[in-house]
């Protein structure tokens, strides 16, 4: 017998919570997704998605890691032209060879520091899109490929331009393929974290800093010339990357007492996410950012998708202890990541 | 026509927002507005299941956008994952005016 579902393993797509249906038609808002036939990104994507189950198991190889980038040749759609594959001689557009280059090496991290195979640790290809839309201020994964805009060239310039950015976005993948938090609330600003935390541990890597030498900011390499200097997270201090006009003040707290409970951004996401940010700095200057990453990475594998900031706390002393008996990290690492949260303010009681 | 915008969210956590009256701007913007309006078939986009307006995929820009012309008058929100094409010019000269208002208002 042959099933044809989507096949992403938390599929968005599908998920329509009532409530939200409810709110929006009380406020007369139509927050809609637009029809598959009017959009042949929705539908090219969903198309690429049915397979047949019956040739899966779920363990099985769907890939090996190969990179692919297409170039959206500033339309405001994915996969217009592929532009080069893994083993590809060198592309004639800088952008290009520099994102093939960094996700390259977000994928060796994760293959050769963390052991894992990929996003979803079965050889998953990278997809990546770069020149979307016209100036587009951003970079998204969007469930099973990540999509970067060149900027404005005077707030942000490209964001395919910046490792942190390129792994910050496959984190999110390998996120939505173990914990899969969902991006609200706690659960969200540590889905954020995560991705800053892999983001800064693989631009440390392959810029072979330390903890002590690494600028531990997030976003630096993208601010164009009206906020050059600025960055949008400081790891290190959250809540100092910016002050300008035209963003306003960096708004990350980095301690529980001035945490964020409003509704915009998600419920703060990426405004909380100082909090464990922090923690994850702290806990680099005692033991080394690459042991801390492997705490957290551990950690990660042990989440549930409502997971919060106490529980998480919770799984990554405990993920340390786990590594100290395996001899990976040293002995007094978990009691470094209690002190690191205790001066963050976690967990609460 | 009255336009109100807002978009927040992305990799920068961007939080603006732009609310005009086209009969208030210049004529050249006026008419620039108006013709991406028309262009984007605004009030035709035919829009299927409810999306998320939360917990959308993330790093996507959330985009909200309300306008009124004449007797007509509609709301819709959107993400980068679910808008259509032909909404995004429009879309993206509101989130320009936006950030240079944002920019101005020091």
């Amino acid at each position: 017998m042959t099933f044809n579902r989507c096949f992403c393993n938390r599929c968005m797509c599908q998920f329509v919570p009532p409530e939200v249906t409810a709110n929006l038609a009380k406020a007369g808002v139509e927050t809609a997704q637009i029809s598959a036939r009017a959009s042949n990104q929705q539908r090219n994507r969903r198309k690429n998605k049915i397979v047949n189950l019956s040739t899966l198991t779920p363990s099985a190889k769907v890939g090996h890691a190969m990179r692919k980038i297409y170039d959206s040749q500033h339309e405001w759609e994915q996969r217009v032209e592929l532009v080069r594959s893994e083993g590809d001689p060198v592309n004639s557009d800088l952008v290009v060879n520099k994102v093939y280059d960094y996700v390259g090496i977000v994928r060796d991290f994760f293959k050769k520091v963390l052991n894992r195979d990929s996003i979803d640790n079965s050889g998953m290809d990278l997809v990546l899109n770069v020149h979307f839309g016209q100036k587009y201020l951003n970079a998204f994964w969007d469930g099973d490929e990540m999509t970067f805009g060149d900027g404005d060239g005077e707030i942000f310039v490209g964001f395919a331009d910046s490792l942190d950015v390129v792994a910050h976005e496959l984190a999110h993948g390998v996120t939505q393929f173990t914990a899969g938090l969902e991006y609200k609330d706690q659960s969200g600003a540590l889905n954020e974290s995560f991705s800053d935390v892999f983001g800064t541990a693989i631009t440390q890597f392959a810029n072979q800093e330390t903890a002590d030498t690494a600028d531990w900011l997030i976003g630096d390499e993208i601010m164009g010339p009206r906020l050059y200097g600025e960055a949008l997270r400081s790891m290190k201090e959250p809540g100092t990357a910016y002050s300008n006009s035209l963003m306003g003040k960096d708004s990350q707290p980095s301690h529980m007492k001035d945490y964020y409970s409003g509704p915009k951004d998600n419920g703060g996401v990426h405004i909380n996410s100082g909090i464990p940010n922090k923690a994850f700095y702290l806990t680099s200057m005692d033991i080394g950012t690459d042991k801390a990453v492997l705490i957290w990475y551990t950690a990660l594998q042990r989440l549930t998708p409502t997971t919060d900031f106490n529980t998480a706390v919770a799984a990554l002393v405990d993920s340390a202890r786990l590594l100290v008996r395996e001899g990976q990290v040293p002995c007094g690492s978990p009691q470094v990541v209690r002190a690191a949260f205790k001066a963050v303010g976690l967990p609460t009681v | 026509m009255i336009i109100n915008f807002s978009c927040q969210g992305g990799f920068a956590n961007l939080q603006i927002a732009f609310s005009v009256d086209t009969s208030e701007l210049s004529e050249s913007l006026s008419q620039e507005l108006i013709d991406l309006v028309e262009r984007s078939h605004f009030f035709e986009l035919q829009l299927q299941q409810a999306a998320p307006k939360f917990s959308g995929p993330p790093d996507v820009f959330v985009y909200e956008l309300t306008i009124q012309d004449a007797n007509k008058s509609r709301a819709i929100a959107c993400n980068d994952v679910t808008a259509p094409p032909a909404l995004r010019p429009l879309l993206a000269r509101l989130q320009k005016l936006a950030l240079e208002q944002s920019s101005n208002s020091d």
